[in-house]
């Protein structure tokens, strides 16, 4: 039973579908445009199918386009008027596009009945929008043809092989809606907007999943323009022709070069200066552009994808971003991605997927190769898949492993306020399949697992909610309070390491060795601070050795620092 | 009246008589038009020929009256599908009598001929619109 919106003046579609199609629900019908937008923001969840007559007979304030001047002095206007309502279908198709790309939609008008070839052309080209095979509509072929694209929308949404590929999006609704739009917007041709905060998944989003469906054979090219000195910008994206200025010592491609025939995804595009925004503007306008310091034309063929976690509109309004750029850039379409802490529906989903990715990473594979040789399982040619959950799977199996949360664990974890989103998320969950793994490989004759009892299971490994605590404390609790929030900020800086590990390894130092410094060295209060237990002084320190702090060096430079 | 025009009155008498003239009816299958007529398809036939269209203030429009609205001022004679479709309608217009009466027997005697108007009004009107939009 599929649900079903039709958008039409009269009833006659509603009950010729009541009538011959009771199996299906049929919403109240749409009158007009506007009634439509709102009952789609209201149940677009719920709609699998609109059903949009073309002609409406309805009064001029009804109609689109909302301003209908323009149309008005082109002719008479009363003729005009006709024309609109006999094609009024089209416009509300066009506009519920805007908003609505994937939502299967069928025309009610056959191709000859379209007032231009043009626009059967562009309809038939469309996808998720289809005209009737025959304009005399007959119940029993509409039933047809509706139940086909259900099939095919079902097949696609939860059949097809790539649907269940675990990815970034999980199950709810919302983000196979936005897995479907994304979808459309790969394949087409015009740029693609993604905002989010920080960590949400939007260069993960162009690399593995906007390229790969764009069915383009170039390269995916990302650069963060954030990171890039302003002077050098114009000489990174179009590239730079020898003695072009001061320090051009050869020619060099620019980003544009590279990502021809391919995709270029332009991060924090808000940074773009204004000249630059020109030049973009002009390659996607022509689809060419002047390396710096040459005169040759360029051809760019690319699939453009740009993220940020500005408000362009605004910043469009304050002057800071080109208003032709912005609309080139197909703001109409612009898909938001929500932060981890807004997908907890999603979390086990997620939570696979990533603890997938970081079990990947060579350290951590590396690892978990070595305990599968240590407890007889069967490590093949490749990697053991690796599967998570709060929960003892059923039967033990040699080929994969398992990491086992405690329920309590799992809800920390589910319920974290995740600021750093998805990219801080990994981070935590490569650290504990690194400790975890260490811990076990490392003194494989002492694993005692805590209270989990699953020490005979050498597919599952239990992650100790210490473990986790321990990991997600620090977040939670260093701080003075600066903020009078209850909590406050150590300032940290990040910078790329050769694993994530590395990484969290040296952000975890930092922090330690500021804490250090507030609380006068006092091992006692940090333990205090970190795990609540003023007594574990040397648990602080020995975390500290392991990772490589020297309190003999801190001393000396409190020393140092008092004496100055 | 001009070419556009023309084509955009043809276009519109499509929609507006073609499509729903047999909006209903005719998709029940050819044993519910056996007698008695069944209960659906009665009231399927009265609203696609007594009730075709609605005007703006809602009242009816009879398959008759849409075909007057759309053809009575287009030059005479007719083109040669409108010639056709004109005598469809007359003949629909002829039951029209038993339809309010709503006279099982007598639709149930007329049903292979309403039937038969109805597809002539659609194929025509389709015809001529196909050769108009062609060229």
């Amino acid at each position: 039973m599929a649900s079903i919106l039709i958008i039409d003046d009269e009833d006659n579609y509603l009950d010729l579908c009541r009538r011959f199609m009771p199996e299906h629900t049929f919403l109240a019908p749409a009158r007009n445009f506007r009634e439509a937008q709102a009952t789609l923001k209201r149940h677009r969840s719920k709609v699998d199918l609109v059903l949009l007559d073309v002609h409406f007979q309805i009064p001029e304030e009804d109609l689109l386009p909302e301003d209908k001047a323009e149309l008005y002095a082109r002719g008479d206007r009363e003729r005009t008027l006709e024309r609109l309502r006999r094609t009024q279908g089209l416009r509300i198709l066009d506009r519920l596009r805007q908003s609505y790309p994937d939502l299967p939609m069928i025309v009610m008008t056959g191709r000859d009945d379209l007032p231009l070839e043009a626009d059967a052309e562009r309809l038939r080209a469309e996808d998720y929008t289809y005209l009737l095979d025959d304009e005399y509509l007959d119940a029993r072929s509409l039933k047809l043809q509706i139940d086909g694209i259900l099939a095919g929308k079902d097949e696609g949404s939860g059949g097809a092989a790539e649907e269940h590929e675990p990815f970034y999006w999980g199950r709810t609704t919302a983000m196979l809606s936005l897995r479907r739009r994304l979808t459309v917007l790969a394949r087409g041709r015009l740029p693609i907007i993604i905002q989010g905060a920080t960590g949400t998944g939007k260069s993960l989003l162009a690399r593995e999943f906007i390229h790969p469906r764009s069915g383009r054979v170039g390269r995916f090219v990302a650069v963060d323009l954030s990171t890039i000195p302003t002077d050098l910008m114009a000489a990174h994206l179009f590239g730079v022709t020898k003695g072009a200025y001061t320090g051009a010592t050869s020619s060099r491609e620019g980003v544009l070069e590279r990502a021809h025939g391919g995709t270029l995804f332009l991060d924090e595009i808000g940074n773009l200066s204004l000249e630059l925004q020109k030049a973009l503007l002009l390659v996607l306008q022509d689809g060419a552009y002047h390396p710096v310091g040459s005169v040759k034309e360029r051809v760019a063929d690319i699939k453009l994808v740009v993220a940020t976690n500005e408000n362009l509109a605004a910043m469009v309004r304050d002057g800071r971003f080109r208003e032709d750029l912005y609309m080139r850039l197909n703001p109409a379409t612009a898909v938001t991605l929500p932060g981890l802490s807004d997908r907890r529906d999603d979390f086990q989903e997620l939570l696979t997927f990533f603890i997938g990715r970081v079990a990947s990473e060579a350290y951590n594979h590396d690892l978990l190769a070595r305990y599968a040789e240590q407890r007889g399982l069967a490590v093949g040619e490749g990697t053991l898949p690796v599967t998570v959950g709060r929960s003892l799977p059923a039967r033990a199996d040699p080929r994969r492993i398992h990491f086992l949360l405690h329920p309590s664990s799992y809800n920390l974890l589910r319920d974290f306020n995740w600021t750093g989103n998805f990219r801080q998320f990994e981070m935590i969950l490569s650290n504990l399949v690194t400790f975890t793994l260490v811990e076990l490989v490392e003194r494989a004759e002492q694993v005692e697992p805590e209270d989990l009892g699953e020490a005979s299971r050498a597919d599952v490994i239990p992650i100790l909610p210490k473990t986790v605590s321990d990991l997600l404390r620090p977040v939670f609790d260093v701080s003075d309070d600066e903020d009078g929030d209850g909590r406050c900020r150590v300032e940290v800086a990040i910078e790329p390491g050769e694993s994530l590990n590395a990484v969290s390894v040296a952000v975890e130092r930092q922090y330690l060795e500021t804490l250090y410094d507030r609380t006068g060295g006092d091992l006692g209060e940090m333990a205090a601070l970190l795990l609540g237990e003023p007594d574990a002084g040397r648990k602080i320190q020995l975390r500290m050795n392991q990772i490589g702090i020297r309190l003999r060096r801190l001393r000396r430079r409190r020393a140092d620092g008092a004496g100055a | 009246m001009g070419p556009t025009e023309f084509r955009e009155r043809v276009a519109a008498l499509k929609h507006d008589l073609g499509k729903y003239v047999a909006w209903m009816s005719a998709n029940f299958p050819a044993d519910a038009w056996e007698p008695p007529l069944e209960d659906a398809v009665l009231d399927a036939l009265q609203r696609d020929l007594l009730a075709t269209r609605r005007r703006a203030d809602g009242t009816p429009e009879a398959a008759w009256e849409v075909w007057e609205r759309l053809s009575g001022d287009l030059e005479r004679p007719l083109a040669d599908e409108l010639a056709r479709v004109a005598d469809a309608v007359s003949a629909l217009r002829s039951i029209e009598p038993s339809l309010r009466a709503r006279d099982r027997a007598a639709l149930a005697d007329h049903a292979p001929a309403i039937q038969e108007a109805q597809r002539t009004i659609r194929d025509e009107l389709r015809a001529l619109q196909r050769r108009l939009t062609r060229g």
